[in-house]
């Protein structure tokens, strides 16, 4: 299963839209390596690519804090 | 990755050099009970780990424990001082990167004095090849030769790849509930889900204990908040004991449930069995009821022989016969007696002639007896002395012939008159040959309602033997006895309870953390009440962002599960139709069924749902090679996944010839190349012609493999090895 293959099941997630973090049109039209400019999917995206380029949980838990704490 | 070749010195039965190429597809090892499959099985696995599949132990052994059994006994007869070895090298190459890896394990013994000293290792080698054009480098890395074997085929999916036919009931054990999950946890990609889920989780845990931190360092009254954080410690750790709780409440429901539904199988198999015992004695019951009628019928056969008459079958003729002497006899008796009629008639006729021939002028016969008397003729006067010719003429007159009595007409012909006898026998005859035309339909109906008996005796010995197969059958299957079938409803009954009190518990137990996290809410917003100034904001949305991401990597990964359950379950039906499509009697559908504990085991149920118990041993494994296959092919969906050779060793056995071929059209199917060992097409030609030529099939290499010394005649192995022939 590829990145984008996980990152497509995680947006098709209702809490996204239930709790506005995205519009529906905005959704159907992301990509991985695109920006969202939502904070949520952007963790999720950095919990994918950093999990499927094998790095522990310890070192995704501290990318995505970083990119929290901004 | 696939298999490109394997190539065998002195392995086992394999005395001598011996190779074989695959291709991509469903290669396939043709050979009987005893013809060297297992032993080819035993080389890929050897040169893979070091072990070979000891089928008398049900085990996997390693060299150590081998030694020397490895090699050939052709090689070890007789053999020359020095260095004697076995090998087998695979041959793997990646079609993508064009990289080919070839793997050698070697088996050496010294042999001194022509006696065998043993050693206790093998020796691996691997060799590489960047392209396969390129020469091969050696690869003396141990780590590298390691990890290129865990790339080959990765030891956590190996079970899965590589079996023994005997081995594929293990593969998913029905008796173990995670069986299910674990092959998909195995052969899926619901482990990245499950990392990621994790990963969310302590994200979401990490965020929320710096939250709290900051909540309580910005508190307004320490003391109570130090109290209403014990109170949150206490209330954190009493939902943690009670998800544990309804954990465990959850594994023994399940338990139980499974108990049930086994004992649900068992008790139907049981009533089965008591109801074909029930059935096997009316039977019997009624058999002796025909055998009894059977008998009556041949004594009373018998006796209808003499009562009915039976015996004058095929004395018709007898009787005519009869009745021609009889008319004959008849006849004779009627012109007898009209002769003698006519004599008669003749003789008065005489005497009323001679009455006649006397002149009109001799006196009546009182003159002629006084002419006699006074010897003296009246007629012409003259003398006529006795005894003279005068005197006899006219006693001659007198003496004439009178008319006989018409009573000598009722005299006899004979001396015994049987004329009133045989008359008779020819009416007895006669009633008789009327009842004989009767004889035949009778003797034809009872013939008739002998032979219906018999049907219905042979009939009822048939049925008999029918059912006590499958009494036995389904004995054999269920591992049930006679005895244990008395105990099945008390255990069911327990394990009934079990599950109604843990089903209760579990509802009690969810309650319970309900209330929990409320308080833990309620708590929680005390705290922040408490709240002096204002928390910053990143981390406010810190917080939410997390625990949202853990949200949504929970019912992410539940509903890519059960996506996924779906899909399994599509596939492995496909799969199942497919492998069991030469099999008419095959039923049902598979159904993966969720257990309270999260766990899913494959079932077989009917068209409206409901479970098919009692189900065959054939069924159930290929229900599990089905799963297998379906995790498989819906991983390949995926896209990304290298495909892996699936080597096994008489998968089909288990299963019979029906599924043969719908067993091999699904593998071909599934898997990029396979390489099955099989018996069932060495002596059915017209399988074997099938396999080769059905378009459905995607077939790679066929070899047939005969072994110089058949198994029966292996008292001396000395020059044991093995033929291969390529069929394709």
């Amino acid at each position: 299963m590829t990145k984008e293959n996980i990152f497509k099941s995680y947006l098709e997630d209702p809490l996204l839209i239930e709790k506005n973090y995205i519009t529906k049109e905005k959704l159907d039209k992301l990509k991985l390596i695109e920006e969202s400019h939502v904070k949520l999917i952007e963790v999720i995206k950095i919990a994918i690519n950093e999990n499927v380029d094998g790095q522990s949980e310890g070192v995704v838990s501290r990318k995505l804090n970083q990119y929290l704490n901004k | 990755m696939i298999i490109e070749k394997i190539e065998l010195e002195n392995f086992m039965c394999y005395a001598g050099k011996n190779s074989m190429v695959f291709t991509e597809g469903i290669n396939v090892i043709i050979g009987d009970n005893g013809y060297g499959k297992s032993k080819l099985y035993d080389a890929f696995y050897w040169v893979m780990y070091d072990q070979v599949y000891i089928s008398e132990k049900k085990e996997f052994q390693n060299t150590k424990m081998v030694k020397s059994k490895i090699i050939s006994d052709k090689a070890k007869w007789k053999p020359k001082d020095g260095k004697l070895s076995a090998s087998a090298s695979i041959t793997f190459h990646n079609l993508e990167t064009d990289k080919k890896y070839i793997l050698e394990r070697k088996y050496t013994v010294n042999v001194k004095d022509g006696v065998i000293v043993e050693s206790n290792d093998s020796e691996f080698t691997v060799m590489q090849k960047e392209l396969s054009y390129l020469s091969a480098k050696m690869v003396s890395d141990e780590e590298e030769k390691r990890k290129i074997v865990a790339r080959i085929l990765p030891p956590h999916i190996k079970d899965y790849l590589w079996f023994q036919g005997e081995q594929v009931e293990s593969i998913i054990d029905f008796n173990k509930q995670d069986s299910l999950t674990q092959a998909i946890n195995v052969l899926s990609s619901i482990t990245r889900y499950d990392e990621l889920n994790d990963i969310a989780a302590a994200a979401a845990k990490s965020a929320n204990s710096e939250y709290d931190r900051e909540v309580k360092r910005l508190s307004k009254d320490t003391g109570r908040s130090n109290e209403l954080e014990k109170e949150k410690g206490y209330l954190e750790v009493k939902i943690t004991d009670l998800q544990t709780d309804e954990k465990e409440v959850n594994e023994n429901l399940s338990r139980a449930e499974a108990k049930c539904d086994e004992l649900l199988g068992k008790q139907a198999d049981a009533t089965k069995v008591k109801e074909l015992q029930e059935k096997i004695k009316g039977v019997y019951n009624l058999l002796a009821v025909w055998n009894d009628t059977l008998k009556e019928e041949q004594i009373s056969f018998h006796r209808k022989m003499f009562r009915n008459k039976w015996v004058l079958k095929g004395t018709e003729n007898l009787q005519e016969e009869y009745a021609k002497r009889f008319s004959a006899y008849e006849q004779k008796k009627l012109v007898l007696i009209a002769e003698r009629e006519a004599k008669n008639n003749r003789e008065n006729e005489t005497a009323e002639k001679l009455q006649t021939r006397l002149p009109f002028n001799v006196p009546e016969p009182n003159y002629v007896q006084w002419m006699l008397d006074k010897q003296r003729c009246l007629v012409c006067d003259r003398e006529a002395k006795i005894n003279s010719v005068e005197w006899k003429k006219i006693k001659e007159l007198i003496d004439r012939p009178e008319k006989k009595p018409k009573s000598s007409d009722d005299e006899p012909l004979t001396l015994q008159n049987f004329t009133d006898d045989l008359k008779w026998l020819y009416t007895n005859g006669l009633s008789l040959s009327s009842r004989i035309a009767d004889i035949d339909d009778e003797i034809k109906e009872t013939l008739a309602k002998r032979n219906s008996i018999n049907a219905k005796v042979r009939s009822a010995n048939k049925d008999l033997e029918s059912i006590e197969q499958d009494i036995q059958k389904l004995l054999a299957d269920t591992s049930l006895n006679i005895e244990s079938a008395g105990h099945i409803l008390d255990e069911y009954s327990i394990q009934n309870k079990y599950a109604k009190e843990y089903s209760e518990q579990r509802i009690k137990l969810s309650q319970q953390i309900e209330y929990a996290k409320s308080n833990l809410k309620n708590v929680k917003d005390q705290l922040k009440e408490l709240v002096t100034g204002e928390i910053p904001k990143w981390l406010e949305d810190k917080k939410n962002i997390l625990n949202d991401f853990e949200t949504i990597a929970g019912t992410t990964r539940e509903r890519v599960f059960n996506n996924l359950i779906a899909q399994l379950e599509k596939e492995a039906n496909s799969h199942y139709e497919s492998m069991t499509s030469g099999n008419k009697s095959t039923r049902g559908q598979i159904k993966l069924r969720k257990l309270p504990n999260g766990y899913f085991m494959p079932e077989i149920i009917d068209n409206n749902g409901v479970p098919l118990l009692g189900s065959n041993t054939s069924n159930l494994i290929l229900v599990k090679l089905a799963a297998i296959m379906a995790i498989i092919s819906a991983k390949n969906n995926d896209g990304v996944v290298n495909l892996y050779t699936l080597i096994t060793d008489a998968p089909t056995s288990v299963f019979g010839e029906d599924y043969t071929i719908g067993f091999c059209k699904t593998v071909s199917k599934v898997y990029k190349q396979s390489i099955i060992m099989s018996k069932e097409f060495y002596k059915n030609q017209t399988l074997r012609n099938e396999l080769l030529t059905n378009s459905e099939i995607r077939i790679g290499k066929v070899y047939t493999i005969t072994p110089s010394i058949p198994e029966n005649e292996r008292s001396n192995r000395n020059n044991l090895s093995t033929k291969i022939e390529a069929l394709n």
